[in-house]
């Protein structure tokens, strides 16, 4: 069986090659491709997000009984991308050069300080605590192949 | 288990009061090649190169070096410090201070600076290393990274205990034999605190701003203890040809971030990128250059091109493109959940200020090669370095300022 850290964190790795197709695109004015990415690249990170707020994190809090402690920093985090996302589509449907580049440096540098928390501190953890949970790995399966297909 | 919350992350004035402090250095290193240039670049022994290379190493690298160490040690590593607030203001203060005592010191040849400097310096290390190691060996998080914290941090200690030993020395007060401990303490601090570090952050950041392959696991299991043996086998064999493993190590660390950066697959390139890949350029030059220095070649010349290369052209030239990212990032991940309306990142910087920043920095690391062959280029390098200043520090307080702003006008969310 696969450990939970690096299934989610090769998921990290295939939301990051959506996003630079999108600002490949971007850079090169292909706005439809560009939108077309963004948007791929939202529902992604939309998935990934679910799992880890609807089963990963919940599993966690129970083992740990830690619920203050770095899942809501998490969820805190997932909130600002989320904004920050639905401004990218918006910018990538507008044709929007300058506000997409705006847009996308920030959200980068956000998402990828929190996939270096997740994958260095909390994902251990889970592998510790949650990484023999059934639930949790049927939840975390469903979504590589979501991403596969 | 432990434990953990990774919103100990500390409040942005921490890092920031380093950050903002490191230009000051630069500027100061500018000023001292105009009044002074021909005297740094007669040797690298001249009280005038001694106070230039440590306005650069105590100065420059060293405020931003623990100003990163106080940011990235709990959001990178879970090593969250105890009451960073408090801890920040002494070691602030005394590392800042000591720093310019001590070049005064190295510059006018005064015993007093030297113990002063010592004491103040060794002060900031006093409070700051128990508290870094006790936070680095109580987290619960483990990666390469952590490990290379720890040696980091480690060889930090030994650089400021090797050069306070040889600044008493100096001062007259410790017998002059420990001069020769020089390698040692320069070792020590560019490849085991310096190089280390910058490695420690690179595994992190390298592959985040450019989407590039993550680091070899084979290089960052076991680059940072690797580091450790060269160094050991460095000052215990008593030639000078067994530094070469450790000059080998360094070289082979900026050929593994040029490859990553080569694999990279964001199509944007920003100024981080082009600092980055300028400095491990830099890096490649400065070890090939040390190579030959080892081997007696190149007189005088050769040992002030290499320390140009791997100061300014390789710390100074990541520490910039470090910057430029970092202290947007903080302010506005802080601002964010606060205050509506703030700015993107990008937008608190000046892009076309910092573009010409890397131009100019560019041209005082080749000034400053030039001016070890022919003297008279050391003053267009001091013009060149404190216009770098100026424009480094001048974009920083702009961030700030757009930070400031949108603190005042906006309403809380």
């Amino acid at each position: 069986m696969a450990v939970l850290s690096q299934q989610m964190a090769a998921h990290h790795t295939q939301c990051d090659d959506v996003f630079a197709r999108a600002e490949a695109a971007a850079e090169r004015g292909d706005w439809a491709a560009c939108a077309q990415s963004a948007t791929a690249f939202r529902d992604d990170v939309l998935a990934h997000f679910a799992v880890e707020e609807d089963t990963i994190f919940p599993a966690f809090e129970a083992a740990t009984g830690m619920t203050e402690g770095p899942t809501r920093v998490m969820r805190g985090e997932h909130v600002q991308m989320r904004d920050l996302m639905a401004a990218l589509v918006a910018a990538a449907d507008a044709s929007d050069a300058e506000a997409f580049s705006d847009v996308a440096e920030t959200l980068l540098i956000l998402m990828q300080q929190h996939n270096m928390k997740e994958e260095n501190i909390l994902y251990p953890m889970c592998d510790q605590t949650v990484g023999n949970d059934l639930v949790v790995g049927a939840a975390i399966e469903a979504l590589g192949q979501k991403g596969a297909s | 288990m432990q434990a953990l919350s990774f919103e100990q992350a500390p409040p942005p004035s921490v890092p920031l009061r380093f950050f903002l402090t490191a230009p000051l250095f630069l500027l100061f290193g500018g000023l001292l090649l105009l009044v002074d240039g021909e005297a740094v670049m007669a040797s690298r022994w001249t009280p005038a190169a001694l106070g230039l290379t440590h306005l650069m190493t105590a100065g420059f690298m060293l405020q931003v070096m623990l100003g990163a160490l106080f940011q990235l040690m709990p959001v990178a590593a879970g090593a969250n410090l105890w009451r960073p607030r408090a801890l920040a203001l002494p070691v602030h203060l005394l590392s800042a201070l000591g720093a310019v005592v001590l070049v005064a010191a190295f510059h006018h040849q005064i015993a007093w600076a030297y113990q002063a400097g010592v004491v103040a310096i060794g002060g900031s290390v006093l409070v700051f290393f128990p508290a870094g190691m006790l936070a680095l060996w109580r987290t619960p998080a483990s990666s390469h990274s952590l490990t290379a914290f720890r040696i980091a941090l480690l060889a930090f200690f030994l650089t400021v205990l090797v050069g306070g030993t040889m600044a008493l020395a100096r001062a007259g007060v410790l017998d002059a034999q420990w001069l020769r401990l020089s390698s040692s303490h320069v070792a020590l601090g560019l490849a085991g605190w310096g190089c280390v570090l910058v490695a420690a952050v690179g595994y992190l950041v390298v592959p985040m701003f450019q989407l590039t392959p993550a680091y070899p696991k084979w290089f960052t299991r076991s680059f940072a203890p690797v580091i450790v043996l060269a160094i050991g086998v460095g000052m215990w064999v008593s030639h000078s040809a067994a530094w070469l493993p450790l000059v080998a190590l360094i070289a082979l660390f900026a050929g593994v971030t040029l490859d990553r950066q080569l694999r990279r697959r964001r199509a944007k390139l920003d100024a981080t990128f082009h600092f980055w890949r300028f400095a491990m350029g830099c890096v490649l030059l400065a070890c090939a250059g040390a190579a030959l220095v080892i081997f007696s070649v190149g007189g005088n010349a050769l040992p002030l091109a290499v320390g140009v290369l791997a100061i300014l052209g390789g710390f100074v030239s990541v520490i910039s493109g470090m910057l430029y990212k970092i202290v947007p990032f903080i302010l506005w991940l802080y601002l964010q959940p606060r205050v509506k309306g703030v700015p993107p990142m990008t937008r608190m910087l000046n892009e076309r200020w910092v573009l010409w920043h890397l131009r100019v920095h560019v041209a005082t690391v080749g000034a400053g090669v030039l001016a070890t062959l022919w003297w008279p280029a050391v003053y267009l390098a001091g013009g060149l370095m404190v216009v770098s200043a100026v424009l480094l520090g001048g974009q920083l307080l702009r961030v700030v300022g757009h930070a400031r702003k949108a603190l005042r006008l906006a309403q809380p969310s």
